[in-house]
C-alpha cells in the first residue's frame, strides 16, 4: 500500500513539474505605435513556485525547461520609417525543490525489491527465512526467576514444615 | 518451639506463593499489552542522506554507543531451528547473520544483546536521546556511523522486523529486552549517517 502511495505521489509530483514546464510559456505582445523615440517593451515574468513536502524515500526528477522567444515586431502606419527593435528576452529559470522527509518511516518491514542497476551492486541479500518464530530472547529479568523460585521454595517449606511437625509429634508421643 | 517455627515457615511460604502468583499474573498481562513507543519520533531529526554510489560493506566486529559508554565486541548470531532459540552471547553483542551486513547502500543490520549492564542494559534502562550516535566497526577496517531515529517496543512474536532485511535505506537496529519481566523487545532504530 505504501509503495502504491509512493508511486502515486511520484506521478503527481512529475505531473506537477510538467505543469511547471507548460506554464513557462512565451509571452506575446504587440507593438502598435512606432516612430522616432518610441519605446515599446514586451515583458514576460513568469514565476513558478512549487513546494514539495514528501515523505519517505520520495524520488523526484526535476525537469524544467524554458524557452524564450522575442515576439515579432508588427509595424503599422509606418510613414516615417522608424526602426523597430524587438525586446530582450530574459528567462530567469530558478528552480528550488525542497524535499523533506516530514514523516519518519517508523519501524516498517523492508519491502525488499529495489537494488537498482549500476553502481557496484548491493551487498548479499539475506534470506527471509531463518528468523524463527520469536525475536531473540535477550532477557535480563530477575523477577520472573525469583517468582518461580519463591513459589517452589514456599511449596517446599510447607511440605517440610508439615513433615517436621509430624516427626515432632511422633517423637513427643 | 518446632510448632512455632513450622507456623512461621508456613506463613512465609504462603507469602511467597502469593507473590509468585501475582508476579505470574502481571507477567501474562504485560505480554498481552499493546506495544508502546517509548521515545517519540522527532521529525526534525530526519535529514536527507546522500547514498554513495560506491558500496562499502563489512562484517561487524564491534559496536560503540558513546552516550551510554557501551563498547562491545560483536559475535555472529542466528536462529537455531532445532532448539527454536537465538544465539545470545552472555557478554557480547550479536549480529544476526541473516540480516544485512553494515553498508552504505541498503538493508537493515540487526544487532542484539542481553539487557544487562555489561551488554545493552544501559540503553534499555535509559534510552539514548534521538539523534545520538552509534558506531559499528567492521573486519575490513570501515567505521559506520549511525544516528538514533526512534525507539520502539515490540512483542517477542514481532519477527517481521527481521524478515527481508535486504531492502530499504541502510540502517542499524539494536535490540535488547526491557520491562519488568523482560517482556518487551525494544528496538533502537538508527539511520545510516556515514562510513569512514
Amino acid at each position: 500500500m505504501k509503495k502504491l502511495i509512493r508511486l502515486i505521489s511520484a506521478a503527481i509530483i512529475s505531473v506537477a513539474f510538467m505543469g511547471g514546464v507548460a506554464n513557462a510559456a512565451t509571452c506575446d505582445g504587440f507593438i502598435t505605435v512606432t516612430g522616432p523615440s518610441s519605446n515599446n517593451q514586451v515583458s514576460c515574468n513568469d514565476i513558478n513556485d512549487l513546494v514539495v513536502n514528501c515523505t519517505n524515500n520520495t524520488v523526484t526528477a526535476t525537469v524544467n525547461t524554458q524557452n524564450g522567444a522575442s515576439g515579432n515586431g508588427d509595424v503599422s502606419f509606418n510613414n516615417l520609417g522608424g526602426n523597430v527593435q524587438t525586446g530582450t528576452v530574459l528567462n530567469d529559470n530558478g528552480n528550488q525543490v525542497t524535499v523533506g522527509a516530514a514523516c519518519g518511516e517508523g519501524i516498517v518491514a523492508s519491502t525488499g525489491g529495489g537494488g537498482g542497476g549500476g553502481g557496484g551492486g548491493a551487498p548479499a541479500a539475506p534470506e527471509e527465512s531463518g528468523v524463527g518464530e520469536a525475536l531473540p530472547d535477550t532477557a535480563n529479568s530477575i523477577v520472573a526467576p525469583v517468582a518461580i523460585a519463591g513459589t517452589a521454595i514456599g511449596a517446599a517449606s510447607i511440605v517440610l514444615s508439615r513433615l517436621a511437625v509430624a516427626v515432632f509429634r511422633r517423637h513427643d508421643s | 518451639m518446632l510448632r512455632k517455627l513450622s507456623y512461621i515457615a508456613s506463613v512465609i511460604a504462603i507469602y511467597m506463593i502469593t507473590i509468585g502468583t501475582i508476579g505470574g499474573l502481571l507477567y501474562s498481562s504485560q505480554l498481552h499489552g499493546e506495544p508502546t513507543i517509548s521515545a517519540s519520533q522527532d521529525q526534525s531529526k530526519y535529514q536527507p542522506v546522500t547514498l554513495s554510489v560506491h558500496t562499502v560493506s563489512g562484517n561487524p566486529t564491534r559496536i560503540v554507543i558513546p552516550d551510554r559508554t557501551i563498547d562491545l565486541p560483536i559475535d555472529g548470531g542466528a536462529y537455531d531451528q532445532r532448539t527454536k532459540k537465538w544465539t545470545v552471547s552472555p557478554l557480547h553483542a550479536n549480529f544476526a547473520i541473516t540480516s544485512a551486513a553494515p553498508n552504505n547502500r541498503s538493508g537493515t543490520t540487526f544487532v542484539y544483546g542481553h539487557g544487562i549492564d555489561q551488554v545493552f542494559g544501559k540503553i534499555g534502562d535509559s534510552p539514548p536521546s534521538v539523534g545520538s550516535s552509534a558506531v559499528v566497526y567492521t573486519d575490513n577496517g570501515h567505521v559506520f556511523h549511525y544516528e538514533l531515529a526512534l525507539v520502539q517496543n515490540l512483542k517477542p512474536s514481532d519477527t517481521w522486523i527481521i524478515k527481508n532485511t535486504a531492502g530499504g535505506r541502510p540502517r542499524l537496529i539494536v535490540q535488547t529486552c526491557t520491562g519488568i519481566f523482560s517482556e518487551w523487545r525494544t528496538m533502537f532504530v538508527y539511520q545510516f549517517k556515514e562510513v569512514v
